[in-house]
């Protein structure tokens, strides 16, 4: 039985919340449907938790892992999904933070609920696809299947400005994409030279691609690095980002800051790295470049906003760009750092964007003028405030200070320069967010509107909380967190600096090679 | 004396599998005429007739059904699959490339009478006349298809060419119809007279007309005439796919002409002028310059005409006009697999490309159209941009399917245009022409602009005064019935890719030599397909 469920888990997990989605299309009523909505996101992270009660720590392999015919065969592209340390903790923070997403939309989407709470299962649907898929077409498809609902959540539900933003989101992100197309493409003809078939797996490519020579290697790990840069996003690609995250709705800017933008970090770890590791080391200089740039240039803007939620959304470029700092440093520390630095900043970030919705719907305004001395009229408010800037800040306690910490030191072994310009970014994320802090939080309450303010209601209070307390248990349980990742961040470290193809393999479930074999070929 | 009358005989009285392997042509140009008596015996001529709608949706069967029934049992009626037969000298090629075509166009053209039976504008323009020559074009576009040599392909090209002129000014008070009528016939009339100029030159060259000769023509600067004859036949061909810079005509005729029958222009026409290159190009050309100097052409052509289509739809306000510059875009797309085909004519990817894509825009296309006509039923002929505002509360049913094909002509997963793109990149990419996917990649992202433009109307830009207001009745039924299946099938094509292409055998048709002491240059290349095909066909 838990052969059969680990067997096609993942395909339940990525097609559960499109069978919500079509639930939702049923439901006439706005409020059953956002119950209806709480209710598949909560179930989708119960299914999900299988994947950590069974998941293998000792091995590096595709685990949970499905391979079955979707293309003709000749094509080679097929539907291959697995699970290994990398995804593993990405799937689960998509499928905690849904929930927490859904019930916060209660109170901030009014208008066309029933199809955002659609579009928003169809954009998990598309998230746990991207992370799992372990074929490069299938990958693309979630991907870009990805933009969509996106695309939707900013334009309808979002702020003034919205078309713009969604508009820029959109072509960013596709220019980018399609340039990876060419590359996958290229790559899909270089294997079929070499070995006389065609393949999509990247498991398979991974063998062909390290063997390129150095040249080649470079041109494709830039197609796919550009792509992957827009979505994290590194320095010059950052443009599209403060827009979106400021016109769109709090649940959107969650998603969206907590797991859309750990895409592009995913894509560089699981595709561009191991797949051209000689390309890597020949560009990583250049990577390491605009990632301290993105941490310094980032903080520096941060700190000049007024407006909240630019801020927030600067500070994402900053430590995103910690983030990639970390991947190229080619060692296990960095490796590690930059994974738990995308959980954690997937979680710190969230709740700061979901504390500025807070206060957003009830002044709507998110000028930093406007507040101060909240805590006097929001103690509550406050309390969750001060523990999300500390997870932001990267206070030791917090899982902030560990994936900062990692990054660093992996940074520093290999170039030290850069390590040190990238510490000042630690210390001007700190000046930032305390200054924003100090500005909201504390100071006399002068402003008439803000003496009317209500404390957090019991279900912001529930959302936060929780968020709150993954602040602190990311800061506490690195070590058994951590131990689920190690095998794989050995073996990837292990490849990229051997410059050898990176290896792994699918475990598939409780069946044995021959039926599989059988099944496939109808 | 005898035998060589008994050899006219068999040759002027082609075999019984010639009529069936036929059968969706001449049932198309006999309907044709029995449409065009019926109306002089049943009703007023300025009414719509509907005994010659019925004649002309049931002529469409045999072109469902036959092809159905060749591409799906393979070799049924003694047909032979190895290599297909040619019929009427290299005139009529029994592949399956053809009967694929025979299939397309017959749907389409349904599909097409359906329509203009279900929209108010439609109906008045249904009359025998319209039939006629819808199913006369419908002919043309087959002939030309399934042709294998100059002449044919050239009576193809104007028995379609003609009946669309008509069809253009079909509405005869429309002035905006007459004009784009003139302007199709003028530059329509130019290019047929180049593409004769191209054939007189090869012909002049190689004393062939047989495509299966071209591979004789001498492709050098010490050959002029033999260049600039190649040169004029693709240029015609250009102007005919309306690919940039011939590509001029496009958005006036696209504008000028009722929607049903622009969705119809902007399809089915281009299905056979990509066939005609496909089989051209799939010949291959002489000598180890021939064929790269040919992909140099379609590396410009393809250039060109995604720039035009990309760049100049961003300032049109008209969602027909616009329209028609993805269609020019996506002739660019075309040119891709031609470029490929050009350096490796026998290459199984650009084949399967141009069938998949054009199956995927054609479906794309005139799903997109269908609605146009139905919106403009209850507004005004040419909708603007802006009159869609609000469309996706007022009709969410229609802004859905509409919001489908958009984004598959954008190009974006998991509708069915994905597949057509990413197939046309890879047979780019498997002869090295990187550079070229690499610009329709980025070129194609402008585009996205327009495309994108049209989301924001529907869906985040609320009802205004001068936005469209699609009235529910029986009509709108039927409309959500049919435009509910298309959007399904590309849906399903963008879900799981264009399986059946893998299935469909892109070998040419052959002459079958009926007297050994002549000359052949062009039959002694026997065509087989590259082992990765023979894998992917799953049975």
């Amino acid at each position: 039985m838990v052969s059969m469920i680990s067997q096609w888990i993942l395909s339940l997990l990525i097609f559960f919340p499109l069978l919500g989605a079509v639930l939702i299309g049923l439901v006439k009523d706005n409020q059953t449907a956002r119950h209806l909505a709480v209710a598949v996101s909560v179930l989708e992270l119960i299914f999900s938790l299988h994947l950590v009660a069974h998941f293998n720590a000792d091995s590096a392999a595709m685990q949970f892992a499905q391979d079955l015919a979707w293309l003709p065969r000749g094509t080679g592209i097929r539907y291959t999904v697995g699970v290994d340390g990398i995804s593993l903790l990405l799937v689960m923070l998509t499928t905690v933070l849904c929930p927490l997403v859904f019930v916060s939309s209660y109170s901030s989407i009014e208008s066309n609920v029933k199809s955002f709470l659609a579009l928003f299962l169809i954009l998990e649907s598309a998230m746990i696809g991207a992370l799992v898929s372990l074929d490069l077409v299938l990958f693309y498809v979630f991907w870009e299947a990805m933009l969509i609902p996106m695309y939707f959540i900013i334009g309808v539900w979002g702020g003034k400005d919205r078309i713009y933003a969604t508009t820029k989101f959109f072509i960013y992100t596709v220019i980018g994409s399609l340039l990876m197309l060419v590359a996958f493409s290229y790559l899909y003809y270089l294997h079929y030279q070499q070995n006389g078939v065609f393949t999509t797996s990247i498991i398979e490519l991974y063998k062909t691609a390290a063997g390129l020579p150095a040249d080649t290697q470079l041109w494709l790990f830039t197609a796919t690095a550009v792509a992957f840069a827009i979505k994290v996003p590194l320095f010059p690609f950052h443009t599209w980002l403060p827009d979106a995250h400021v016109q769109a709705p709090t649940p959107g800017s969650v998603i969206l800051a907590g797991v859309l933008l750990k895409m592009g970090t995913y894509g560089l770890m699981r595709m561009s790295i191991p797949m051209f590791p000689e390309g890597a080391h020949r560009a990583a200089p250049v990577m390491l470049a605009l990632s301290v740039i993105g941490i310094v240039y980032g903080a520096l803007i941060a700190w000049r906003q007024t407006d909240i939620k630019k801020l927030v959304a600067y500070s994402s470029v900053s430590h995103l760009g910690f983030v990639v700092a970390g991947l190229f440093a080619f060692n296990e520390l960095g490796y590690t750092g930059a994974l738990y630095q995308m959980v954690n900043h997937g979680v710190s970030t969230g709740a700061l964007f979901l504390l500025i919705g807070v206060v957003y719907e009830r002044r709507h305004t998110r000028e930093m003028s406007e507040y101060g001395g909240l805590a006097k009229q929001m103690p509550w408010y406050a309390f969750f405030f001060l523990v999300a800037t500390m997870g932001s800040v990267a206070l030791p306690g917090t899982g902030g200070f560990i994936g900062e910490w990692l990054i660093l030191n992996g940074v520093f072994q290999t170039y030290p320069a850069m390590a040190t310009v990238a510490g000042t970014g630690v210390i001007l994320g700190a000046i930032y967010m305390l200054w924003l802090v100090l500005k909201v939080i504390w100071g006399p309450l002068k402003n008439e509107e803000n003496k009317k303010l209500l404390d957090c209601s019991p279900r912001e209070a529930f959302v936060l909380a929780t968020l709150s307390i993954f602040v602190f248990l990311t800061g506490f349980l690195s070590a058994p967190l951590l131990a689920h990742t190690e095998p794989t961040m050995k073996r990837l470290q292990e490849s990229v600096v051997n410059k050898a193809a990176y290896k792994t393999e699918l475990v598939i479930h409780g069946r044995s090679q021959e039926p599989l074999k059988v099944m496939m070929d109808h | 004396m005898s035998e060589n009358f008994e050899t006219m005989l068999s040759m002027s009285f082609p075999p019984a599998a010639f009529y069936l392997h036929a059968a969706p042509i001449l049932a198309l140009l006999i309907g044709g005429l029995i449409a065009l008596i019926a109306g002089v015996f049943r009703g007023n001529p300025d009414r719509p007739n509907m005994l010659a709608y019925q004649i002309g949706f049931v002529s469409c069967f045999p072109s469902v059904i036959v092809p159905l029934i060749l591409l799906a049992a393979p070799g049924s009626f003694g047909a032979n699959t190895a290599q297909p037969p040619a019929w009427l000298g290299s005139g009529f090629l029994a592949d399956q490339i053809s009967q694929f075509t025979f299939l397309i166009v017959g749907l389409g053209t349904m599909f097409t009478l359906f329509m203009a039976e279900i929209s108010n504008a439609g109906r008045q323009l249904l009359r025998p006349e319209l039939v006629c020559l819808l199913l006369f074009a419908s002919a043309g576009i087959m002939i030309l298809a399934s042709s294998g040599e100059f002449m044919t392909f050239f009576t193809g090209l104007e028995l379609m060419s003609v009946s669309l002129y008509v069809l253009v000014g079909y509405q005869r008070q429309d002035t905006r119809g007459l004009e784009a009528a003139v302007k199709y016939f003028l530059m329509g009339a130019t290019a047929s007279a180049i593409i004769l100029m191209g054939m007189a030159l090869i012909y002049l060259n190689i004393g062939s007309l047989r495509w299966s000769d071209l591979p004789a023509l001498n492709i050098s600067l010490n050959n002029p005439f033999g260049v600039i004859g190649l040169l004029m036949f693709l240029i015609g061909l250009s102007f005919k796919l309306g690919v940039a810079p011939f590509h001029t005509w496009g958005p006036d005729v696209y504008q000028g002409a009722h929607s049903t029958l622009t969705g119809y222009m902007s399809t089915l026409v281009k299905v056979g002028i990509v066939m005609v290159l496909l089989r051209v190009l799939g010949n291959g050309f002489a000598g180890a310059d021939g064929g790269p100097w040919v992909a140099k052409v379609f590396w410009v052509l393809a250039t060109l005409s995604i720039l035009v289509g990309s760049v100049f739809g961003l300032v049109h306000n008209s969602i027909k006009r616009m329209l028609a510059y993805s269609s020019i875009a996506n002739a660019g797309y075309f040119c891709l697999a031609f470029a490929t085909l050009a350096l490796a004519p026998k290459s199984a990817e650009a084949r399967q490309a141009v069938l998949a894509y054009t199956a995927i825009y054609t479906i794309l296309n005139l799903g997109a159209f269908a609605i146009l006509a139905w919106l403009e039923d209850s507004s005004r002929e040419d909708l603007l941009k802006e009159e869609l505002a609000g469309l996706g509360k007022k009709a969410p049913f229609a802004a859905v399917c509409l919001t489908i094909f958009i984004l598959g002509l954008a190009g974006i997963p998991p509708a069915a245009g994905f597949f057509g793109k990413f197939m046309l990149i890879n047979s780019a990419v498997s002869v090295g022409l990187v550079g070229l996917a690499v610009v329709m990649v980025v070129l194609s992202c402008i585009s996205l602009f327009y495309y994108l433009s049209l989301l924001v109307e529907i869906w985040l830009k609320p009802a205004t005064r001068s936005s469209v207001n699609p009235q529910d009745n029986e009509d709108a039924r039927d409309v959500r019935v049919l435009v509910g299946i298309v959007a399904f099938a590309s849906l399903l094509v963008g879900l799981v890719g264009p399986r059946w292409v893998a299935s469909i055998n892109p070998t040419f048709a052959r002459e079958i030599p009926v007297q050994s002491n002549e000359p052949k240059t062009g039959d002694s290349r026997s065509e087989n397909l590259s082992p990765a095909v023979g894998a992917v066909n799953p049975h």
